[in-house]
């Protein structure tokens, strides 16, 4: 078990910039945000990492381009990041608030590497969603930190990925000519 | 890079770099109009009312299974005009590798050197390891009659190890092989550091 968790800590230096999910965490993270939903009571929640890729979704997301708003909600965050950096305001957990009548957004960032939207219904009170926000935010952040359960440990498979061949035909094959 | 065991998802993320006007945008415009539909989203252009990007543009494909993963490919494109240097900077953030949209119009030099000595900044600034991340350079515009030739291009940036691919992005030429390449790099990369 030891030895599995040292194999494990390489694995994730080894790995850089990044995220690495695994299914425990996965999990978790999941937990964590229906728990959000359920107590705030949230419309919808979306979990990116911070370069705009998607990790995780809750809630009612109806017709909503989820991919293209973690691009969004990624560039958004980051650019508050940089504004509260040039303006003196850096605090640990930027939160940007987007007021509506019939409902309401929070971003906020989730750790160093993961990005946090949630929207609530016009009638929650902005100060208790504000709370449970930052509550769940520094909780997922928690959760990517700890290192894997030996469970986790699965056939890797990547570097058993036939790259050549197979690769360019699954890119041949994105094109209509 | 992300990666998500349970859904056995690797995300990989590329950005074209490059001065104003280079054909950043044509580039992924053109893949956008090029690939299956259910195999892309759509194009999100965050962009002036003259269409020039004021933050960025995104489009992400999907390659199918591969070995035991399903690859996803993000697609970004930075604005080249040099006032919106802090949201490059943004977008860099958490790159895998970088096409460098490079403009061959003779008139353009200054601005291409610019842009590739401001692109090398901010991957510093940013942490991303230069030996780790591939970057494929493009000649975009061969098919203007004041183009600098790939050799005088090859000079002009100091170019050595990088890949470099001719194209002419209005038409649709080196889109795909550029796409290809970097791609292929970036998942070699990806194979190399899971190892
Ligand atoms: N002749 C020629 N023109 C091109 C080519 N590729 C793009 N263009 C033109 O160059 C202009 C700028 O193209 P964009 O793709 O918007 O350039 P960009 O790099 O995204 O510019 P910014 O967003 O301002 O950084 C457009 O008028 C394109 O039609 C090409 O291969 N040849
Ligand atoms: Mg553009």
């Amino acid at each position: 078990m030891d030895n599995l968790q040292d194999q494990d800590r390489n694995y994730a230096l080894n790995i850089r910039v990044g995220l690495t999910i695994y299914p425990s965490q996965d999990k978790a993270i999941e937990q964590a945000l229906l728990l959000l939903k359920d107590r705030c009571p949230a419309q919808f929640i979306l979990l990116a990492d911070s370069s705009g890729q998607l990790i995780s979704i809750q809630g009612e997301r109806g017709s909503l381009d989820v991919v293209a708003l973690s691009a969004l909600v990624a560039g958004d965050v980051a650019a508050s990041h940089e504004i509260a950096a040039m303006t003196n305001q850096l605090d640990s957990c930027q939160m940007v608030l987007r007021e509506g009548k019939k409902s309401s957004s929070f971003t906020c960032e989730a750790g160093k590497y993961m990005v946090l939207f949630v929207q609530i219904p016009g009638e929650t009170p902005l100060g208790w969603a504000r709370i449970l926000i930052r509550e769940t935010a520094e909780k997922i952040a928690e959760i990517v930190d700890r290192l894997p359960d030996p469970e986790d440990h699965l056939a890797a498979g990547l570097d058993n990925m036939p790259l050549d061949a197979s690769l360019d035909s699954a890119i041949d094959s994105l094109w209509m000519g | 890079m992300q990666i998500n065991w349970r859904l056995r998802e690797l995300t990989l993320k590329i950005v074209y770099y490059g001065p104003a006007m280079s054909g950043k945008t044509t580039n992924l415009e053109q893949i956008h109009s090029h690939v299956d539909p259910l195999k892309r989203s759509e194009l999100l252009s965050l962009k002036t009312a003259g269409d020039r990007t004021l933050f960025f543009d995104f489009l992400q494909l999907e390659l199918g299974r591969i070995g035991t993963l399903t690859p996803k490919i993000q697609l970004y494109t930075v604005p080249g005009q040099t006032y919106y240097e802090s949201c490059r900077k943004v977008v860099l953030k958490g790159a895998d590798g970088v096409v460098f949209v490079v403009d061959s119009d003779v008139n353009r030099w200054g601005s291409n050197l610019e842009s590739w000595k401001n692109l090398f900044k901010h991957l510093q600034s940013l942490r991303i390891p230069l030996e780790r991340t591939p970057i494929i350079v493009q000649f975009n515009k061969q098919d203007l009659p004041n183009a600098m030739s790939p050799e005088q291009l090859k000079k002009l940036l100091n170019l050595g190890n990088n890949a470099v691919v001719s194209a002419a992005a209005i038409r649709g030429e080196g889109v795909l092989d550029t796409f290809k390449l970097v791609t292929r790099n970036v998942m070699a990369q990806a194979q190399r550091e899971m190892a």
